[in-house]
């Protein structure tokens, strides 16, 4: 990659980086938490409740299963679950704040770059902590779904730290995240994810169009099949045009959350913004994927990839 | 020795659901105290073919029609409710429709649910029942059904009680002290997310047993009007409420001529099918009904989280068919709109209330919104919303777990 080339991806990442972590930030600032919050608020009322307990006595008396190991014991959460919302925060702001000075701070020392570590590690326990709450369809697959987003700030540091000797490695963790947000994605759309459907029901409205529910399902499993078609492509061959167009759906898919909610819904458009974000990269960077024959070696500026590894 | 015992433990066997029912009553002033583990007495055990776990569900008409369900721990073979307007001689027999296995997990215990489809009733008339599973027979229940047409009655909504066994217990108790003091209470709506998991039998197991603690002292029954809220995925709920999950995502409960509540699915898409339903619902009911109602679990004006997604479909609806109250759930705190039309305060718009807090932790409230200016008000604490419906206005009350009224509001009769 060329130094030119190098910055540029930097500077896209850094900013993609910043606006994920404003839209995940969002919700812990000025709304209900982020889900990790709500995960561990949950889990430290249920044992301040002692709910388990309660349950198994219960359960011991009215079904004849076997009775709490212990008695129930209960005590009052309110300080634990304030400790909890001070530290959501506190994580947001701080994520916010890495993400927003990690461009000055890399030139002054580059190992800043390390930090980088601590929103893909927030990002990625909030993606497990979506999948453990569920009440969401399809939460389950939170982790990979959300790949794109708590990768980006690691392929950064990574790239910021050794650009030389990581080329390859970012190529490929870029690669995988874009295929498994992508499969995701297109296995939900597939299955007809009523959220997807909903997005599909509002943007034909508010084209004037009245589409049927057949109709709707027929595009969302069309959607579904070139989403998978895509992700796979990622992983397969490395065609700027298809990225291109990954680019360029990944974009449209983020902003059809706030053209159809409201532009109060920008948070859900931020989060998402990786997701074109993350193809494009690919594109930059300009390594091969899996296949690639004399024609993409030839139009790969970086042609030799292991070699440049080891 | 054992057989001179022998019929002494017979009667004692036989009339355990008699000792479970007069179970000693918890004082008001007890309920937000009460320990959970404490209330197993006032519950019925599910065992053998004892009848247990009952509900009695309202879809459709409620003048005319109820569904009395139960489960038991063995398939059994004979089930049926006897039932009649005097509570003395229950003259009148039906066989259960539906028995079936619920659908429990691997490793779990089986259980079994038992479906009565009681049509023809008599409108604003006290039903006294009482179900029977291969001879075990449970005490005598009742519940009143609505009238054919008129107001002058109440109903209680309150959703979210998926987690706080206790709290859930002490609320349940709540709706049974409200029921007791209030004669005119007729059903309580549930706004969803019964349990955390709607695909684990053991949590729904629970939540059944401890429903039974909603049944006021004299045995008043208040007929459940489901919602699906987004923890309670999976096949149990249908068979819970009697609902079919293919066309009873989404119904309607017709309280009388004049009163209606819509029940809508925020886990299903709001756009085509539900929205093309909802709009004849609408177009149908607003003209003959005095008061028309929505509930569904997901809050479109939220005190806590971000609006649900129905919301651009759904409110242009309420808001061109004139739909009178909006109940909502999901959030884990209280709340009340100011009348809401097109987006903005409106002096004839929809008032959108509830939010939930039967058992669940309580989160805080974003007062600062917009919505809660000027007369709206959002707050934390377990409760429901007792409804008082009359011919010329609405009025709404959150009661608490210790009984007292946190916000107390009227919506007048639109002209």
């Amino acid at each position: 990659m060329n130094p030119k080339l190098q910055r540029g991806a930097i500077s896209l990442m850094s900013v993609v980086v910043l606006v994920t972590m404003l839209g995940a930030a969002w919700p812990v600032l000025f709304r209900d938490g982020s889900a990790l919050a709500k995960n561990l608020e949950k889990r430290v009322w249920v044992e301040a409740v002692d709910d388990r307990a309660v349950a198994a006595a219960m359960e011991a008396e009215l079904y004849g299963e076997e009775p709490p190991a212990a008695e129930i014991s209960t005590h009052d959460p309110g300080p634990r679950i304030e400790f909890v919302r001070k530290a959501d925060r506190i994580s947001a702001i701080l994520c916010i704040l890495i993400a927003a000075a990690l461009p000055f701070l890399t030139r002054w020392r580059r190992q800043a770059a390390w930090l980088c570590l601590l929103p893909s590690l927030w990002l990625l326990l909030n993606a497990s902590a979506v999948a453990m709450n569920g009440g969401k369809a399809y939460a389950e697959l939170a982790i990979p779904a959300h790949a794109t987003r708590w990768v980006l700030p690691l392929a950064l540091g990574l790239l910021v730290l050794m650009a030389d000797r990581m080329q390859y490695t970012v190529n490929w963790l870029l690669r995988i995240a874009c295929a498994s947000t992508f499969a995701i994605h297109g296995w939900e759309a597939f299955q007809l994810h009523p959220g997807f459907q909903d997005l599909v029901f509002i943007a034909s409205g508010q084209l004037g169009l009245d589409l049927s529910t057949d109709i709707c399902h027929i595009l969302l499993r069309g959607i579904g099949l070139m989403d998978g078609l895509l992700a796979l492509s990622v992983l397969c061959i490395h065609s700027p045009k298809i990225l291109c167009w990954m680019t360029f759906w990944g974009l449209v898919t983020a902003f059809s959350r706030p053209l159809t909610m409201g532009w109060d819904a920008w948070p859900e458009l931020a989060i998402r913004l990786a997701n074109g974000a993350v193809p494009l990269l690919i594109i930059g960077i300009g390594l091969p994927a899996l296949i690639h024959n004399q024609k993409s070696r030839e139009r790969s500026p970086n042609p030799e990839p292991v070699s440049q590894e080891s | 020795m054992i057989q001179k015992a022998a019929p002494l433990l017979i009667s004692v066997f036989c009339s355990y659901p008699l000792l479970v029912a007069t179970a000693k009553p918890i004082a008001d002033a007890d309920i937000p105290r009460v320990n959970g583990g404490d209330l197993v007495s006032h519950m019925t055990p599910l065992r053998g073919t004892i009848p247990a776990q009952w509900r009695v569900i309202w879809k459709g008409d409620a003048s005319t029609e109820a569904t009395i369900s139960w489960s038991t721990a063995e398939e059994g073979s004979k089930h049926q409710v006897l039932y009649g307007t005097d509570g003395q001689t229950l003259d009148k027999s039906l066989d259960c429709q539906v028995n079936r296995a619920y659908t429990v997990n691997k490793g779990d215990k089986p259980a079994y649910y038992h479906h009565a489809r009681l049509t023809g009733l008599e409108p604003d008339t006290n039903y006294h029942f009482a179900m029977e599973s291969d001879g075990k027979r449970s005490r005598t229940l009742y519940f009143r059904t609505a009238p054919a047409s008129g107001t002058g009655f109440s109903v209680i909504h309150g959703g979210d009680s998926r987690s706080g066994h206790t709290d859930r217990c002490r609320m349940n108790l709540r709706i049974a002290a409200i029921a007791r003091d209030n004669r005119k209470v007729l059903a309580f709506a549930h706004g969803g997310d019964y349990i955390v998991s709607g695909k684990v039998w053991k949590q729904w197991r629970l939540w059944l047993s401890q429903h039974e603690l909603t049944t006021a002292e004299d045995g008043r029954v208040l007929p459940i009007i489901p919602t699906w809220g987004n923890h309670d995925g999976g096949v149990l709920y249908f068979e819970i409420f009697d609902l079919d999950q293919k066309t009873e995502r989404w119904h309607t409960t017709r309280l009388g001529k004049d009163v209606a509540m819509v029940t809508l699915d925020t886990n299903s898409p709001a756009g085509g099918e539900q929205a093309a339903w909802l709009e004849k619902q609408l177009k149908d009911l607003r003209p003959k009904n005095r008061w028309l109602m929505v509930q569904y679990h997901r809050p479109m004006y939220p005190a806590v989280k971000s609006p649900a997604r129905h919301a651009p479909v759904f409110c242009p609806l309420f808001d061109e068919y004139g739909v009178d109250l909006a109940l909502e759930a999901d959030g884990h705190c209280m709340k009340r709109t100011v009348p809401i039309r097109g987006g903005k305060a409106h002096p004839e718009g929809l008032v959108y209330l509830g939010e939930g807090g039967l058992g669940v932790g309580q989160r805080n409230t974003d007062r600062k919104r917009w919505y809660f200016q000027d007369g709206g008000k959002a707050g934390s604490a377990h409760h429901v919303v007792l409804l008082d419906i009359t011919d010329q206005s609405m009025r709404s009350r959150f009661i608490l777990m210790d009984g007292e009224v946190w916000d107390d509001y009227t919506i007048k009769v639109r002209k």
